[in-house]
């Protein structure tokens, strides 16, 4: 199976129906989001959609696998020295059974609001989870072992453990227990669509009993074990309604199970409380849980990049364009046409500083010239920079009556902090483009594959254009910028669809970059590169994530706004920095970089919006957010962590 | 023999024609269902029934819908059209407040709830001493009158004849009407509506899928819900169909090019894929899928079968012909054959009232089951 015409467009590599385009274009840096022991407790892996849980959970299924440890090429070597840190791949042979269960297609939620009749919901939902377990693990021993699919069955046996009783001990054989998993499965559900659900006979099925029936030695191939453990992988758990979802987490804590389990799940199945919670990805003794956007940002941009550049770059090897990716997204602008825009941007800067040094002595030592072998526009950045550098000063000495001495003139070291806030003001001042750069869209796919390949795609169009008409192998930085602004339009205008109550969302976020966008324009900048961002005290973030009907009644409706807003990745938080005042922890939720490109923003981390949670509760009412709330300096805060 | 391939369907005057001269008149009783909302159509058929001399039941399905709240405007609509309908009954006949609705706190659940109470509405709809039921889908989503119909014709047929009543269902079709409203806030994840869900949930995984997305304006990100409903990894064909005639001729054109993106790179469709239908006849599309699911039946027959899906994203007129098809498929579906009907909810609305605020309708009548189609 190929790929199509765009590389990009078949967005999920999960979906991909061959498992050797899927290994192809599988990075193994992912599977560090596993840990380095994922079989002994409950992994809970959440992310927003797009964010490679399903990818993680493929990786470990027999047909992957079993073609990892057989490969011999460099990338499939890679692969499999990632599983072998792991323990599912061991002296070339897969060691560990996954059993995928994807919720996704099957409405096991409806269930739950079905007319059974006396039969119990979750009875229901045990039977059909154990029927999909059972006929995904036998096939699965056949895909690890090489077995026929439908003669070989026969050499599967069982040694059921005598521990406790259990329904499918019954079954000495494996097509026995296929043909009651298929057959449950059909009645079952044909029962429900009929309104017939209540006559389904003797389910009894109280707790899911494959959890504990398929232990690695009760699986036998011609009398011998096949694996050292099974892991039962479930997906999309978030699909489950409420009830289900709580019992089968308990069950799986709780109960004394025989194989490791995996579920993973968006994180919008999680509560208000939950996802607003300092530490959403904690490790406890009864589960592991990690959000792998958390987990990506914990990365170094190094690695993170070099994952998108080889995620994007196989993908575009895989149609046939040898070039990678961040060659095919040049981040330098050479083409004529900036570089008289520079031209001209560089006179003007450099009028005006001429002019202040003239009329103040303190900056006659400024230099102003063009250091040797210099680009254009960093000679621009730098005058740029220089000229926020002035305004500071210009800015503290206000008001003094001590003598002004002269300023020296500005180290690189003085300038570069500065420079990040220079570049997004000269390119926004002067209409050169500003998202451009492999670095740069990948800090734009913010922490999300959807996201970059919904990019990547957009470039890919553009450089496929060019290709047809002959007119150049690279996508220069005015059209990247043109085309990611593009992206970033359609993300905005598909907000109401994305998140609930995505239209508040928007006013919000308006009423946020009215704000954020003066200030990061502002002719001091105090937080390069600028304003991405708004933040409360820690002690206000308890208030938020406590907020009920009797307590604090008027932040609920802006608590389940950010909640659903970081369930849908919409903005990403980060508690209990240690930024602001000494002593003073704070919680910052970002936008989504992609809204920094639609409402004009950097894309660095740079400072944020810091007011009360009252008041951004207050922006929620649309007579409130309408009027202009006074710009002040004081209520910006500076990132750690740099862009 | 399909089931309508003699068909008759009527628009605007003839509409009122036969709702004098055939449904109405002194001893007859009908049954009319519509849903309340704030759709200006919500009362277009109940302001032509309360004309006409007949026993009147209405049954007014609450949909509600979470998103509305948001908008002033909106609710004051829902309001004025049930004051509309008050007035218009005016103590005539009896009314009926039936809940299908989806409730807030049903948000983080997947379940489709308000179509399992539109299911149960009509396995419990009493058919007794009825001469006809008419079901104005006008204003109701597709969540609640597939699964509605599809029990009514389907699971209830022998019903209907027993009791000698007849099916009607009656659309307000405005095609520039339906341009303004905009569904916000999608449910998370497409479904098959019930009782088509066994589908997807057999065991059966490996055969393989054949998509009709019946395709309209906007709909791109329902489109995408409806893909990732689908497994993966498991041989797919889709067929788009496009509306054609049309009263706007380009309209097919249009659609190719507003999905140009999805139909050439994603789903690599051939041109012999896509199927026509004409847009303002139900019983064309009813016929070109239902005969083209069962070729596709009988082709891979042989190779274990296939499973056949069925999402409608285009007007209410072919929605119905989507469904009729559907339902026509799903008495035939057996160990090698399967259908769904795939929908995706939205919790909210938008309507943008243009200038020209005023749009006109039209009116269609179609006979589903009963004296029409009686030898």
């Amino acid at each position: 199976m190929r790929l199509p015409r765009n590389p990009f467009r078949s967005l999920k590599v999960e979906s991909l129906e061959s498992h050797d385009l899927f290994l192809k274009l599988f990075q193994p840096l992912a599977l560090g989001a596993l840990g380095d022991n994922p079989w002994d407790s409950v992994q809970v892996i959440r992310s927003a959609q797009g964010g490679g849980k399903t990818s993680l959970l493929r990786i470990v299924t027999p047909e992957c696998l079993r073609k990892v440890a057989d490969g011999t090429s460099p990338h499939l070597m890679e692969i499999a020295a990632e599983l072998r840190r792991i323990g599912a791949i061991h002296e070339g042979n897969p060691t560990r059974l996954g059993v995928y269960i994807p919720l996704g297609s099957t409405p096991y939620a409806t269930i739950a609001r079905s007319r059974l009749g006396d039969q119990d919901p979750l009875h229901i939902f045990y039977a059909l989870l154990d029927a999909r377990i059972v006929l995904t693990a036998m096939r699965g021993v056949q895909a690890l072992k090489g077995l026929d699919n439908e003669t070989d069955l026969a050499r599967i046996s069982f040694d059921w453990p005598s521990d406790s009783p259990n329904r499918l001990y019954e079954f000495e054989s494996a097509k026995d227990l296929v043909t009651w998993a298929k057959s449950t499965e059909r009645d079952i559900w044909r029962a429900i669509d009929r309104g017939m659900a209540g006559s389904v006979a003797g389910l009894g099925h109280a707790r899911p009993y494959s959890l504990e029936a398929f232990s690695h030695k009760a699986i036998l191939v011609d009398g011998q074990t096949i694996c050292d453990g099974v892991v039962v992988m479930v997906d999309d758990a978030h699909k489950l309604v409420p009830e289900q979802r709580s019992a089968l987490m308990e069950h799986v804590i709780t109960a004394r199970l025989n194989v490791s389990f995996w579920v993973a799940e968006r994180m919008h199945a999680m509560e208000t409380y939950e996802l607003l919670a300092p530490d959403t990805a904690s490790t406890s003794r009864e589960y592991r849980s990690v959000i792998l956007s958390m987990w990506w940002q914990r990365a170094s941009d190094s690695s993170t990049n070099k994952f998108y550049n080889e995620l994007a770059s196989k993908r575009l090897q895989e149609s046939g364009v040898e070039i990678p990716f961040d060659q095919l997204v040049p981040s330098f602008m050479d083409d004529a046409r900036e570089s008289e825009a520079i031209a001209t941007a560089i006179a003007s800067l450099t009028t005006k500083l001429e002019a202040i040094k003239a009329a103040d002595m303190r900056f006659s030592d400024v230099d102003l010239g063009q250091k040797p072998n210099q680009k254009a526009l960093d000679h621009l950045i730098d005058l740029k920079a220089i000229d926020l550098f002035v305004a500071s000063i210009q800015g503290n000495a206000q008001g003094s009556l001590e003598f002004e001495a002269i300023v020296p003139n500005p180290t690189s070291t003085e300038l570069s902090g500065l420079r990040s806030a220079a570049e997004y003001q000269v390119c926004t001042q002067h209409n050169l483009p500003l998202y451009y750069g492999a670095a740069t869209l990948f800090k734009i796919a913010s922490w999300n594959v959807d996201q970059l390949l919904s990019i990547a795609s957009s470039v890919f169009d553009q450089y496929d254009a060019q290709r047809v008409r002959n007119s150049g192998s690279k996508v220069l930085p005015r059209v990247q910028d043109k085309v990611v602004r593009q992206v970033a339009e359609d993300y905005w205008k598909g907000l109401p669809k994305r998140m609930p109550n995505g239209e508040k969302m928007q006013r919000f976020l308006q009423a946020f970059a009215k704000h954020a966008t003066a200030e990061s324009l502002g002719s001091t900048c105090k937080y390069p590169p600028g304003v991405t961002g708004f933040g409360v005290t820690s002690k206000d973030h308890d208030r938020l994530r406590n907020s009920s009907a009797t307590v604090d009644a008027h932040l609920v409706e802006l608590a389940n706004l950010l909640s659903s807003a970081v369930a849908h990745n919409v903005v990403f938080m980060r508690a209990d920095s240690k930024q602001g005042r000494a002593g003073e922890t704070v919680t910052v939720f970002y936008l989504n970089r992609l809204l920094c490109v639609y409402l004009n923003l950097p894309v660095g981390l740079g400072g944020w919006w810091k007011r009360k949670a009252d008041h951004f509760a207050g922006l929620l009412v649309p007579e409130r957010n309408s009027g202009a709330i006074a710009s002040t300096t004081t209520l910006f805060e500076r990132s750690e962590k740099g862009p | 023999m399909s089931q309508w391939q003699s068909h008759v369907f009527w628009t605007n005057s003839d509409v009122r024609s036969i709702l004098s001269a055939v449904i109405c008149g002194e001893g007859k009783r009908v049954a009319l269902i519509l849903g309340e909302g704030f759709d200006p159509r919500m009362t277009d058929c109940l302001k032509l029934l309360a004309g006409e001399t007949v026993e009147l039941h209405v049954s007014l399905l609450r949909i509600g819908r979470s998103g509305v709240a948001e908008q002033a405007d909106l609710e004051e609509r829902v309001k004025k059209n049930l004051e509309d309908l008050t007035t218009i009954l005016d103590g005539r006949g009896t009314l009926t407040t039936v809940d299908t609705k989806f409730e807030e706190e049903d948000r983080n659940s997947t379940a489709p709830s308000a179509s399992d109470k539109a299911v149960d509405f009509a396995r419990e709809f009493d058919l007794a001493n009825l001469d006809s039921v008419v079901v104005d889908i006008s204003a109701l989503p597709q969540g609640i009158y597939f699964p509605m119909l599809e029990i009514l014709v389907g699971q209830r047929r022998e019903d209907f004849a027993s009791c000698h009543t007849s099916l009607y269902v009656f659309v307000s079709e405005d095609v520039e009407l339906d341009r303004r409203i905009t569904a916000l806030e999608l449910q998370e994840d497409a479904y098959l509506v019930p009782p088509f869900r066994s589908a997807l949930t057999g065991t059966e995984d490996d055969r393989p899928i054949v998509w009709f997305p019946v395709l309209g304006e906007g709909e791109v990100e329902q489109i995408s819900r409806v893909e990732k409903l689908l497994p993966p990894r498991v041989e797919r064909e889709v067929c788009p169909v496009l509306p054609m005639p049309s009263s706007n001729p380009r309209r097919a054109d249009q659609l190719i090019r507003e999905y140009e993106t999805t139909l050439q790179d994603v789903w690599a469709i051939d041109s012999r894929s896509f199927i026509y239908s004409d847009e303002r006849n139900p019983f064309h599309l009813y016929d070109q899928l239902s005969k083209a699911a069962l070729r596709y039946r009988e082709a891979l027959a042989d190779l274990g079968g296939c499973r056949a899906v069925i999402s409608c994203h285009s007007s209410k007129l072919l929605s119905l012909g989507a469904l009729l098809a559907a339902s026509e498929l799903n008495r035939v579906s057996s160990e090698d054959f399967d259908i769904g009907l795939a929908n995706v909810d939205a919790t909210g609305y938008r309507l943008e009232l243009g200038e020209t605020a005023a749009t006109e309708s039209t009116f269609f009548l179609i006979p589903l089951l009963g004296e029409v189609y009686e030898d």
